[in-house]
């Protein structure tokens, strides 16, 4: 866990090294009508099921300019051993679209152990506070109050099932930030991390017990 | 009456005088809010004899100024040998009326972050209610790689704004910009400059989402 949190951190604060995701989703195989096909179909699956239980969460990465879009969803299911023992299992959905051509490849924490890793990770994330640029803080009133931002990034979005702390009710958490937040680094953190664990095979899916 | 023009900072271009349409048979001036004394009269009313400049003629003049310093943005950018890998950027602000412009920036890193926007505002003195203007490339290794994609959806995905750069805008106009003159001036990958209005900025985004063709480039007259 310390090494995945020191990976995280330097994912985070090398903003040289964030751009884009060559190399770490696996490249598009087939092709769409067209590039709205494309991304719509990498939209569906933040959703569509697959088996299973989920998702409980996604992470939803986009470079509007490149035309350049990857979602990998998060899934459970429970599986049955022959002495009757169930256990759970994660497993990770990728679809990948540039332009009109897409990909999609699936990795399950039995052969991946990083797939469960990654969502306790999740769990620890830095969230973000509520902050209207137009009601200055204290005193101040200049441009600086915006909050930092690179243009022309690539963005991440995490998407997950959670909770209200205090009084323990349900809440749907969504944020998004460029390439320089918590959330990017995380993003770039999943998709490196299993960027040896996507097969064409949905095994965890189709096992569902 | 002064036609002194107001200080100007070492290295700042001005590249005109910004009307004001005053209304129908009241001529045009500089803007009096800044400085009363120096009047850019471009015209006369009725009454004089002449022919006032309409509301439509004002903004065109207004616009030919803050594309003249998009074209010197453009111009300054295609001296740079690494414009293909990295974002450079300038501002176009109203100093007392007049339509100025620095010379161009280059972001920290391949993309322009918060910190390089702040020091360039800090140095020329811009406040974020006189911005009329924010001029910057895409460039062309970053975004208009042989990337398998067709040429042409690559190039109109690029000619447009990103969600970050609306994002720019928005936060800018929410602390004190002001939406109705605030434009975001982008040079391609093929080195053409565009302007999109903040106040379109809903029809751009679903222009660019449609993959529209992008608007035509600027080709602004402005003097040598």
């Amino acid at each position: 866990m310390i090494a995945l949190a020191l990976a995280l951190f330097m994912q985070v604060y090398s903003p040289a090294s964030t751009r884009g995701w060559d190399g770490l989703v696996p490249a598009p195989d087939r092709a769409l009508e067209n590039t709205a096909a494309g991304r719509a179909y990498v939209l569906e699956g933040l959703t569509g099921s697959v088996g299973g239980y989920g998702p409980s969460a996604t992470l939803l990465a986009q470079d509007h300019n490149r035309l350049d879009y990857v979602a990998v969803s998060f899934h459970s299911v429970w599986l049955t051993d022959p002495s009757g023992r169930r256990t759970p299992v994660w497993f990770s959905r990728l679809r990948h679209a540039r332009g009109n051509a897409v990909s999609e490849r699936f990795a399950d924490s039995r052969t991946c152990p990083m797939v469960f890793d990654l969502l306790n990770l999740a769990e620890q994330l830095e969230r973000p506070q509520l902050d209207f640029i137009a009601i200055p803080e204290g005193t101040s009133q200049t441009f600086d109050d915006a909050p930092d931002m690179a243009m022309d990034d690539v963005s991440y979005t995490l998407a997950a099932t959670g909770v209200f702390p205090t009084n323990h009710t349900r809440a749907e958490y969504s944020a998004t930030g460029d390439s320089l937040s918590p959330i990017g680094g995380w993003g770039r953190l999943v998709l490196a991390s299993l960027s040896h664990c996507w097969s064409v095979t949905g095994e965890a899916a189709n096992g569902a017990g | 009456m002064t036609d002194e023009p107001p200080t100007q900072l070492p290295g700042v271009t001005f590249t005109g005088t910004r009307l004001v349409y005053l209304g129908r048979g009241s001529g045009t001036s500089g803007d009096p809010s800044h400085n009363p004394d120096q009047q850019n009269e471009v015209g006369e009313g009725p009454e004089d004899g002449g022919s006032s400049p309409t509301q439509e003629e004002v903004d065109a003049e207004n616009e030919r100024q803050k594309e003249c310093a998009a074209q010197k943005f453009k111009l300054e950018l295609d001296t740079k040998t690494d414009k293909d890998e990295k974002e450079y950027f300038s501002y176009t602000w109203d100093q007392a009326g007049q339509t100025t412009t620095h010379p161009i920036r280059g972001g920290s890193s391949a993309v322009i972050q918060t910190p390089d926007r702040t020091a360039a505002r800090s140095e020329f003195g811009i406040s974020n209610s006189d911005v009329l203007a924010f001029n910057h490339n895409h460039p062309a290794d970053v975004y208009c790689p042989d990337s398998g994609l067709t040429g042409q959806d690559q190039l109109r995905a690029n000619a447009y704004p990103s969600e970050s750069d609306w994002a720019f805008a928005h936060d800018a106009v929410l602390n004190r910009g002001v939406p109705s003159t605030l434009t975001l001036y982008i040079s391609d990958c093929e080195g053409n400059v565009r302007g999109f209005d903040y106040s379109d900025m809903q029809r751009w985004k679903d222009a660019k989402t449609r993959n529209d063709r992008p608007p035509m480039p600027i080709t602004p007259d402005c003097p040598e």
